[in-house]
């Protein structure tokens, strides 16, 4: 992307520190929403790429009564297994720990590192190896133990791309869709030693698999994320084409997994219809290269495989979504990223104008739980909520309805019955309420309304160009010369109806 | 520098969840899924597997794997056909496999090294000297053209994963419909292994510009010798994942 300038350093509000965040600010959302649509490169690299997995959904699911038959079951299995959160948690806990694994709970992305920071030290590690997970994206993995030296490679060829480019993943299952093959083949050519440019796809994958291929071998820690956890069985399920996830989890002798708190489920056949919905609504495939379910490290006799496996459980503003009857179903998102597949806001202004780990609708009601919505709060508005994210969500949530509730709560206090979310009624602004009561009790009084109608019409020439808050990031509102009774009357060519009141 | 001390988080973590009174829904029903298209052959009577074999062929031909045929007889000398054409001189095999007289006379003259001590001590030759690695499969899966592997002491994981040739051996009569018929059959999660694995052609990405390109970070090629067992079956009694 040409550059979103607004990327700056932001306090942490779930941190509880000062920490520094390197991800774009969503603060800055409305400047970078500008940005991106006035860039034409990036609008034509994600047209083309959003028609691509739309058409490759379609093709799966053009049976749409077998679609909402599935769906049907995925949604039930993951409001199932959420209802019963706390209690399945511990199952699994108990389940992993008697097969071996160390289990570590983290609050916030602050304590997550630091538990990834002392397992590395344990291990006198200077670098780790790291298979995709959007929730190592979350806590700012890479930074954070850049900061402490010790050096995190992505092996995802996506996320190795954006990562060599000093750039964020734009997409959740495809990080480089802003990416051209020309920018790539500059890229590695210009960072890879002894590449030559190559326009080549094959040619590219070939070469980051050669760099990677060494560092799988060598390094001592693989990190990696967990599509779905089995409470029943203390098992880690990762679902991927590439192999990077089996390399990660398979060949370092640690293998640290992180994911949130909400991905678990009961029992193993609960998966199977979660990972049919997955692979058929991220990338429109059946199903994917591998499916790899790993319970415990390495067993006595076994010849490879990790010898200490970690999974840290992060919270992070998730159980505050939970606590809420409404707000609980953003958790039974399974991250096939089909929400911003389908968005129109998604597909005009890509992934990085949004200045989160998550992007798009799935995004836009997530964020405000992990970052509270004082820095989030513009981020619900980028919808125009026609409901292609809710029509596509493979496991039924009311993404619109969601994002209605969060512009309510970022501009009022809660109603009775809810909690209020972090960083409610941030929004709330005096000014903006007070013209609203005035622009109520104005239609209240059509008398009144009619005269000052009337003036202003008469006055529309010196409509202001600078309307306060409004003109920020919209054309100034003018009066319209005639008011709609007026121009229905003239086509009809009668004298307009007075008001009914 | 000790690993902290996480019991502060869990206690928190859980404490804000149990103290929003909830009820518990119901258990769901997978009914739909399991008779719906995505569960084929998961309920009733099993399919018949020798109906399987060219559905399996034509979807795991989809996903770029290499479907070879071969009878309970002459299948050593297919696996070996299938090396040779593709100019193998290195391989590396699991103990079930080493074990078995007839696989070892087929390979004579073939560079074979048998995994039999841990990754550790020999990773460098593993990832820099081999050229394919050969194994058995527990189950096929029709419709995606899918193998399960379920690998352990006798046919470790990276056999599947780190050489650039993966020839797999499959029965015909362990062929399932789809997914669930063969979970439901093989009922792994009684005694979850270490590793349960499905693989679905060779390693794959588009991460560039949706270009799909082969040979991401495991095996480039994939290839599939299936046995027609139906009339005499073959079992490999000394592998591991053998389901029979």
């Amino acid at each position: 992307m040409s550059a979103l300038t607004h990327a700056t350093h932001a306090t942490h509000p779930a941190a509880g520190t000062t920490s520094t965040l390197h991800f774009v600010d969503p603060r800055h959302f409305k400047a970078n929403t500008s940005e991106a649509v006035g860039d034409a490169h990036l609008r034509a690299s994600f047209r083309s790429a959003m028609d691509f997995l739309q058409a490759k959904r379609a093709g799966h699911f053009s049976d749409t009564a077998a679609f909402d038959a599935l769906r049907g079951v995925g949604e039930a299995i993951r409001r199932y297994s959420l209802s019963r959160l706390p209690d399945l948690l511990e199952r699994l806990e108990g389940n992993l720990i008697a097969r071996g694994v160390q289990v570590h709970w983290a609050a916030t992305p602050a304590e997550a590192n630091a538990i990834f920071l002392a397992i590395a030290r344990a291990h006198d590690a200077k670098g780790m190896i790291k298979g995709k997970s959007m929730v190592s994206e979350e806590i700012e993995l890479n930074h954070r133990m850049a900061e402490q030296g010790v050096d995190c490679l992505e092996s995802d060829m996506g996320e190795y791309i954006v990562q060599l480019a000093g750039e964020r993943p734009s997409h959740i299952i495809m990080p480089a869709i802003h990416k051209t093959k020309q920018q790539i083949a500059a890229l590695f050519a210009q960072e890879i030693p002894d590449t030559p440019y190559t326009e080549d796809v094959d040619a590219l994958i070939a070469i980051g698999r050669r760099v990677l291929r060494n560092e799988f071998r060598d390094a001592k820690v693989g990190v990696s994320g967990v599509n779905f956890l089995v409470a029943e069985t203390g098992t880690l399920c990762l679902v991927e084409n590439e192999g990077n996830g089996r390399m990660c989890t398979t060949v370092p002798e640690v293998h640290i997994a992180i994911t949130g708190i909400e991905k678990v489920v009961e029992r193993f056949e609960h998966v199977l219809p979660l990972f049919s919905l997955l692979t058929r609504s991220a990338t429109g495939q059946a199903v994917t290269t591998y499916f790899n379910a790993i319970t415990g490290p390495r067993r006595p006799g076994e010849l490879d495989g990790p010898k200490e496996v970690h999974l840290v459980l992060l919270d992070n503003g998730r159980s505050q979504a939970w606590r809420d009857a409404d707000f609980r179903a953003t958790l039974q998102c399974i991250r096939c990223g089909a929400c911003m597949n389908h968005c129109p806001v998604y597909a005009r202004i890509g992934g990085l104008a949004y200045g989160t780990t998550y992007p798009g609708p799935i995004g836009a009601i997530i964020s405000p739980h992990l970052l509270g919505l004082e820095p989030t709060q513009d981020l619900p508005t980028a919808s125009s909520l026609c409901g292609a994210c809710a029509e596509v969500c493979p496991v039924g949530i009311p993404i619109p309805e969601l994002l209605m509730q969060l512009r309510r709560a970022a501009k009022h206090d809660p109603e009775p019955g809810h909690e209020p979310l972090g960083g409610q009624a941030s929004a709330k602004d005096w000014k903006e309420a007070l013209a609203w009561k005035a622009w109520a009790w104005l239609n209240e009084h059509p008398a009144l309304y009619r005269h000052a109608v009337s003036i202003g019409r008469r006055l529309r020439g010196l409509t202001p160009n600078w309307q306060a808050g409004w003109t920020a990031h919209r054309t100034p509102m003018k009066l319209a010369a005639k008011g709609l009774r007026e121009r229905l009357a003239e086509q009809e060519g009668r004298r307009p109806t007075p008001d009914r009141r | 520098m000790t690993i902290p001390n996480t019991l502060a988080a869990r206690s928190q973590i859980l404490g804000r969840l149990r103290a929003v009174p909830t009820t518990a829904l119901p258990t769901p029903s997978l009914d739909a899924y399991l008779h719906g298209p995505f569960g084929r052959g998961s309920v009733g009577a099993r399919i018949d597997p020798a109906t399987l074999v060219a559905p399996f062929e034509a979807a795991a031909r989809g996903w770029r794997a290499d479907v070879l045929h071969a009878r309970p007889g002459d299948w050593p000398q297919a696996v070996r056909a299938a090396l040779d054409a593709r100019g193998v001189r290195r391989l590396v095999l699991g103990r079930a496999a080493a074990a078995r007289p007839d696989l070892t006379a087929a390979l004579q003259g073939l560079e074979r090294t048998v995994f039999d001590q841990p990754i550790d001590t020999w990773k460098g030759e593993l990832f820099d000297r081999v050229d394919a690695g050969f194994t058995f499969t527990e189950a096929g899966i029709a419709d995606t053209g899918t193998l399960l592997l379920r690998p352990g002491a006798d046919e470790p994981r990276t056999l599947s994963l780190v050489p650039p040739l993966h020839v797999a051996l499959l029965r015909a009569s362990t062929l399932y419909a789809g997914l669930p018929a063969a979970l439901r059959a093989l009922a792994p999660e009684a005694a979850m292994p270490t590793n349960l694995l499905l693989v679905t052609g060779p390693s794959k990405t588009a991460d560039i510009q949706q270009v799909l390109a082969f040979g991401a970070h495991g095996p480039k090629e994939l290839v599939i010798v299936i046995v027609d067992d139906q009339a005499a079956p073959l079992t490999f009694a000394a592998a591991q994942g053998d389901a029979a």
